[in-house]
């Protein structure tokens, strides 16, 4: 896979030149508007990546949800069940329009992960980063709109620059430091 | 058990050498803690990452509502202290000890240095520090699916009230 555009996104988020291994392992989805891309607590074997389009996200029981929040391009779902002892997906993920998608299956970034270990963990970082910023966003109980819906106030989305915050020295020593 | 030994255990550290976890056990200072001993106010920063080696600590949050909750019980095995110092904000939550616990602490310098990705000892860590965040987040999903079924079905939840 060459598309530049996603090279050089891919490039930016994880702090590297190179990403052409990470890309050997995945494909490219174009998804029409309402789409499940998993279903909560069903099965899930990939990670895919936001390129373009919007996605909802929500935990269900029985027909009722709780909406989570708004995941944008540049953020990744499926990092949970990656991670995780959880056998299945721990939410319900929809796309919001026509939605472009990479596509990287479980068993690939394994293989990536023995193959490249610095790329795949620059990319388990920045799952590190977004997995934060949604723990930070469901921490309060959610609220009850006009129409009815349980939602979350949180923001889920980490906007695009910020997705290689946490790499370099100057970071590591404005954190240590207490500033910034 | 040594600590090495038992971080050899724990998810994640199947990526690191085994000099790196060795390494990381030598940078941890194992200490014992009294019932209700405060490790984390919450809105305060992490100094700290922890790893609970014995009895429970409650993780309890504050809401804009005012209600005061038990987010989480943890079980030995488990870090806590985790989200405030990998991206430098105040916690989200208090941590307390639920009885007699022991601890191994991994001092603040010493975690930035791990959590950066570019070195072996910190490529191996990301997958340790993924699979912490990746079970609180899962047991906050389940949390919320709880709440669900509370308010539809009438069940109730299991977690126990926080003691402010």
């Amino acid at each position: 896979m060459t598309d530049p555009a996603i090279t050089r996104l891919l490039a930016d988020q994880l702090g590297v030149d190179d990403v052409s291994a990470l890309l050997d392992h995945a494909t490219v989805l174009e998804v029409a508007g309402g789409n499940v891309l998993c279903r909560d607590c069903e099965p899930l074997d990939s990670l895919y990546m936001l390129l373009e389009g919007r996605l909802d996200m929500a935990v269900e029981v029985a027909g009722h949800g709780i909406h989570l929040g708004e995941i944008t391009p540049g953020n990744w779902i499926g990092e949970v069940t990656l991670f995780s002892t959880e056998d299945g997906a721990v939410s319900t993920v929809v796309t919001r329009g026509p939605a472009r998608l990479l596509r990287l299956p479980y068993g690939e970034f394994m293989s990536l992960a023995r193959a490249a270990p610095e790329l795949a963990c620059r990319l388990a970082h920045t799952l590190n980063a977004m997995l934060i910023q949604r723990l930070r966003a469901t921490v309060n109980d959610p609220i009850l709109d006009a129409d009815g819906q349980l939602l979350m106030l949180g923001k889920l989305s980490l906007p695009l620059p910020a997705h290689h915050e946490h790499h370099g020295v100057r970071d590591f020593m404005r954190k240590l430091m207490g500033v910034g | 058990m040594l600590l090495s030994q038992y971080l050899r255990t724990l998810p994640g550290f199947q990526f690191l050498e085994a000099e790196d976890v060795e390494h990381v056990a030598t940078a941890m200072r194992v200490e014992s803690f009294p019932d209700r001993h405060l490790f984390l106010a919450q809105d305060k920063p992490a100094r700290e990452l922890h790893l609970l080696l014995e009895g429970r600590v409650n993780v309890c949050h504050y809401g804009p509502s005012g209600r005061y909750h038990t987010v989480k019980t943890l079980v030995p095995g488990e870090f806590f202290g985790l989200l405030s110092l990998a991206d430098g904000k105040p916690s989200v939550a208090s941590y307390t000890a639920a009885g007699e616990v022991k601890v191994a602490s991994l001092p603040q310098s010493a975690f930035l240095l791990l959590y950066q990705p570019g070195s072996r000892i910190g490529c191996g860590f990301q997958y340790v520090v993924a699979a912490q965040l990746a079970r609180d987040l899962a047991h906050r999903h389940s949390m919320l699916r709880n709440l669900l079924a509370q308010i539809y079905t009438g069940s109730r939840q299991v977690q126990p009230p926080c003691q402010p």
